[in-house]
C-alpha cells in the first residue's frame, strides 16, 4: 500500500454502498475488505481516511446495514454523507457525451482516491465494476446519465482517476443486479482484483462474472478510447493465493 | 397600591410554585422534543408515542367512532383521574403546546386586568367533535393540542430547523478553513437530529396557519387557545370542576387586583378562582404582595358555571352532526381520489376514524424514503392531514417499517420487514407515451435498476424497431403486476422531468 499512499496523504475510499442490503446479498462492497484497506492506508501513513458513496437508497440505512459504518470506524476512518452543498461543477475536457457534470468536492479533497466496487451484473451496462462505481461520486440527476451510458461512463473515467481500483469479488451477484436481494443470486468467487488500471481491473472482473470484456460496451469503449487495457494477454497479472 | 410587581428578596420563598411549574414545562417540553426527534431511523428503543397517547380527548373520540380502546390509552385515564384532584395541571405543567403559547406570550408585554375568554366556544367544539365521532367521523386529531404540536413540528418547524442548519453548512462550505469542521458537524447532525435531505412538504400551509394562529391568539388575550378553543382543555375543565387542590384567597387580601391578570382568566373580579380553568401555574402566588393567596386542599371554591346556553348546546350538536354527515356524503357522492396509504394501514374507512393526524409517521418517513406527506383536500375534507404516499416526493424504502412502528393510534399496524415487503400499497403502471424506451426507442433502465424486489417487478421485453431503414433491438420495460408492491422508487427515480414515465396507482380493485 505504501506504493500508493504516502505519509500525510488524505485518502478517500469509494466502496459501493448503493443499496440498503446486507453483504450476503451481494449488492454492496464487503465491509471487511473496506476495513482492511482502511487499515493498510493508515499503516502506510495516511493522515485521514474517509469513506463515502452517494447511495440510491437512504445513505444512513445503507451505511449501517452493510456494516461499513462500524467496520471502518473501528479501523480509524470515518464515513461521510455526500451533501449537495459540496458539489463542484466539473468540466469534462475529453468528454464526448458529457461536457460538464456536478461532482462531490470530496473527490477532489483527497490525495488518493481508492475505488472499491463489488462485482455485480447490471441490467443495462452488463456488469457494474470499477468504472460504473465512480458514478457514486456524481451529483445531479444521475438518471439522465444512463442515456448513452457507455460513452458517458468513459467520459467520467477520464475525469476521475482513482489511484487504485480494488474489486470485491468475494461474493459476486450473478442475477437481478444491481440490487439483488436473494442470496441465491450470488456466488462465492473468493477473489479480489487490484489494479492501477481501471479498465484492466474491470476486464478481469467481467471475466469473473462470466462476461467477455469485449462484449461489455463500456469496457470496450474505454479500451478503444485508450483509457486502459482490456486484453488479458496484455495485462501483467500477479496472482496471489488468498488462502482460506 | 402599586401595580408594579414588587421585587422580593425572600430566601425562604425562593422555590415557588411558579418556579417548579416552569421547570416542569421546560423538562416536559425537552422530553417531548426528545420523543419527536426519536421518530427516526435507528431510533432509541423507547415508545415514541407516550405523549400522543396521553390525550383523553383522542381516546374518547376513538372509543366513540370505532368502539376500540388501546390498552396504552390507560395513560389518558390516569391523566383524567389526576385532573379530578389537581384540575387542569396538564395544561399548565405538561402540555407542549401550552408551553409554546406561554413562550410566545413572553414576547408581548401587554398585560391587561381581565382577559377575555370565550370559554363557551371550547365546550361547543368539544360537543361537536364528540357528536361527529359518534357518527363515525373522527375530527379530534385536528384540534388535539398534542397532535397539533407534533404535526406542526414535523411540517413547519423541522423544515425551518433543517433549512437553517443546511443553509449554514452550505454557507460555510465557501471557506476552505472551516469546510472540514462543517462537514463533520453536518454528518453528526444527520446521524442524530437532521434528515439526510432538506424536508419538503407540499401541503403544509394550513398547518402553519393554524399553528401561527394558535400562538398569536395570545396577543389578543393570554393563552386564548387554551381557555377558548382547545377541546382537550375543555374536556379536562369538565373533569376539573370537582377538583380537590385549589388556589384560594386568605383573609388578609388588600385587593390590589394583581391576580386578576391571570393567563387563564381564571380569577374573577372578586378574586375568586374558577376551579375549572385554573392550571395551577402559580403566577398569582408569585405576584401576590401579601402572600394572601395560597394552595388549599378543599373543594371550597366553586367553578364558574359553564356559559353555554341550551341553544348553544343544540347548535354544537348540530354543527358536529352536520360536519359528520357532510364529510361522509362527500365520500359517497364526490368520490375523491383514493390516496395511497402507508404499508400496514388499516382499511380506508377505519383509517380515517383511527388516524389522529399527528404525522409522527411522516416525521419518521422523512428520515428514510420521505414518501409520506400530509394530505390536504384532494382526498376529501375528512382525510385532511392524514398521511399518504407521494412518490414524486420520495419512495417507500423496501426494508423500512418505521411508520407502523411509530404510529400511536393503530391506524398503521407495525410489521416485520418480511411482512411489509409482501404488502402491496399500489401498483406501478408505465405511461408508454412518456417512458423513454417506449416513446423514443432509447435505452433506459433506471426504474428496473432501482426495483428492490429480488426477482424484479420490472422486466424487459425485446422488440425490433426500424430506424432509417435499419432494424434495431430495443428493450422495453414492463411491470410484473403480481410482484410489484407499489413502493414507488421507480416513479421517484424516473429521469423524466415533470410527469414521470411510470406512476404508482392505488391498487384497489386491481387484478
Amino acid at each position: 500500500m505504501s506504493r500508493f499512499v504516502s505519509k500525510g496523504d488524505r485518502v478517500l475510499l469509494k466502496p459501493n454502498i448503493g443499496w440498503d442490503r446486507i453483504p450476503e446479498q451481494g449488492a454492496t462492497t464487503n465491509p471487511q475488505l473496506v476495513a482492511a484497506v482502511v487499515r493498510l492506508c493508515l499503516e502506510a501513513g495516511a493522515k485521514s481516511v474517509k469513506v463515502a458513496d452517494r447511495p440510491c437508497n437512504n445513505a444512513l440505512r445503507c451505511y449501517r446495514r452493510n456494516g461499513i459504518e462500524t467496520a471502518v470506524k473501528k479501523e480509524g476512518a470515518e464515513v461521510r454523507f455526500l451533501n449537495d452543498a459540496s458539489l463542484v461543477m466539473t468540466p469534462f475536457p475529453q468528454g464526448r457525451a458529457v461536457k460538464e457534470w456536478p461532482i462531490y468536492r470530496e473527490a477532489y479533497e483527497c490525495d488518493v482516491l481508492i475505488n472499491l466496487p463489488i462485482a455485480k451484473v447490471h441490467s443495462m451496462s452488463g456488469v457494474t465494476l470499477g468504472m460504473k462505481n465512480l458514478m457514486g461520486l456524481l451529483g445531479g440527476d444521475r438518471g439522465l446519465f444512463h442515456v448513452d451510458f457507455a460513452e458517458k461512463i468513459v467520459d467520467l473515467c477520464f475525469v476521475l482517476r482513482p489511484t487504485l481500483t480494488i474489486i470485491d469479488g468475494w461474493r459476486v451477484l450473478l442475477r437481478n443486479g444491481p440490487t439483488g436481494g436473494s442470496p441465491d443470486d450470488t456466488a462465492l468467487r473468493r477473489t479480489v482484483i487490484a489494479s492501477t488500471d481501471i479498465v484492466a481491473a474491470d476486464a478481469l472482473g467481467a471475466e469473473l462474472l462470466g462476461f467477455s470484456p469485449n462484449d461489455v460496451p463500456h469496457i470496450r469503449r474505454a479500451y478503444e478510447r485508450g483509457l486502459g487495457e482490456m486484453n488479458r494477454q496484455n495485462i501483467v497479472l500477479k496472482e496471489i493465493d488468498l488462502g482460506q | 397600591m402599586s401595580l408594579l410587581r414588587p421585587k422580593r428578596i425572600d430566601f425562604r420563598r425562593r422555590i415557588t410554585l411558579a418556579g417548579v411549574r416552569r421547570f416542569s414545562q421546560v423538562a416536559f417540553f425537552l422530553l417531548f422534543l426528545f420523543f419527536f426527534f426519536n421518530l427516526r431511523d435507528f431510533r432509541l428503543n423507547v415508545p415514541s408515542d407516550v405523549f400522543l397517547l396521553v390525550s383523553p380527548l383522542q381516546t374518547l373520540a376513538l372509543l366513540l367512532s370505532t368502539g376500540t380502546f388501546k390498552l396504552a390509552s390507560l395513560a389518558a385515564a390516569v391523566l383524567l383521574i389526576l385532573t379530578f384532584f389537581f384540575g387542569r395541571f396538564f395544561c399548565g405543567w405538561i402540555c407542549p403546546l401550552g408551553t409554546c403559547i406561554d413562550l410566545a406570550g413572553r414576547f408581548t408585554t401587554k398585560r391587561r386586568g381581565l382577559h377575555k375568554s370565550f370559554s363557551s366556544l371550547k365546550y361547543g367544539l368539544l360537543i361537536a367533535i364528540l357528536v361527529s365521532a359518534l357518527l363515525s367521523v373522527n375530527l379530534a386529531g385536528i384540534f388535539d393540542p398534542l397532535s397539533l404540536m407534533t404535526r406542526s413540528l414535523t411540517t413547519v418547524m423541522l423544515p425551518l430547523f433543517s433549512a437553517l442548519l443546511f443553509g449554514a453548512h452550505h454557507l460555510t462550505m465557501r471557506w476552505e478553513a472551516v469546510q472540514e469542521i462543517s462537514s463533520s458537524v453536518i454528518t453528526a447532525l444527520q446521524k442524530t437530529v437532521l434528515p439526510l435531505q432538506q424536508p419538503y412538504f407540499t401541503d403544509s400551509f394550513l398547518i402553519l396557519l393554524l399553528f401561527v394562529a394558535v400562538l398569536s391568539a395570545g396577543l389578543y388575550s393570554r393563552r386564548f387557545w387554551c381557555r377558548s378553543v382547545c377541546p382537550l382543555g375543555s374536556l379536562l375543565a369538565l373533569a376539573a370542576r370537582s377538583r380537590r387542590v385549589n388556589l384560594q384567597m386568605k383573609d388578609d387580601c388588600r385587593a390590589c387586583g394583581l391576580c386578576v391578570d391571570c393567563r387563564m382568566g381564571a380569577v374573577d373580579q372578586s378574586w375568586q378562582t374558577d376551579s375549572a380553568e385554573c392550571i395551577l401555574c402559580g403566577e398569582c402566588l408569585e405576584d401576590c404582595p401579601d402572600h394572601a393567596r395560597q394552595i388549599t386542599f378543599t373543594r371550597k371554591t366553586r367553578p364558574q358555571p359553564i356559559d353555554l346556553s341550551r341553544r348553544g348546546v343544540l347548535f354544537s350538536i348540530g354543527v358536529g352532526g352536520a360536519a359528520a354527515l357532510f364529510l361522509q356524503a362527500r365520500r359517497v357522492f364526490a368520490a375523491p381520489t383514493t390516496p395511497i396509504r402507508p404499508p400496514g394501514a388499516v382499511a380506508e374507512k377505519e383509517f380515517l376514524q383511527t388516524c389522529i393526524r399527528c404525522l409522527a409517521c411522516v416525521k419518521a418517513c422523512n428520515t428514510v424514503g420521505a414518501c409520506l406527506q400530509p394530505l390536504q383536500f384532494e382526498a376529501g375534507l375528512e382525510a385532511l392531514w392524514t398521511p399518504a404516499a407521494r412518490f414524486q416526493n420520495g419512495y417507500c424504502e423496501y426494508t423500512c417499517t418505521l411508520c407502523g412502528e411509530v404510529c400511536p393510534s393503530g391506524a398503521i399496524k407495525p410489521m416485520t420487514p418480511e411482512a411489509k415487503q409482501s404488502v402491496r400499497i399500489g401498483l406501478a403502471v408505465f405511461d408508454r407515451n412518456r417512458c423513454i424506451p417506449w416513446r423514443q426507442g432509447v435505452e433506459c433502465l433506471v426504474c428496473e435498476e432501482h426495483c428492490p424486489v429480488p426477482e424484479k417487478a420490472i422486466r424487459f421485453t425485446e422488440t425490433t424497431i426500424m430506424e432509417n431503414g435499419k432494424s434495431r433491438l430495443v428493450r422495453l420495460p414492463y411491470v410484473v403486476s403480481e410482484l410489484c408492491i407499489g413502493c414507488g422508487i421507480c416513479e421517484f427515480k424516473c429521469p423524466l422531468k415533470g410527469e414521470p414515465g411510470i406512476r404508482v396507482f392505488p391498487n384497489y380493485g386491481a387484478a
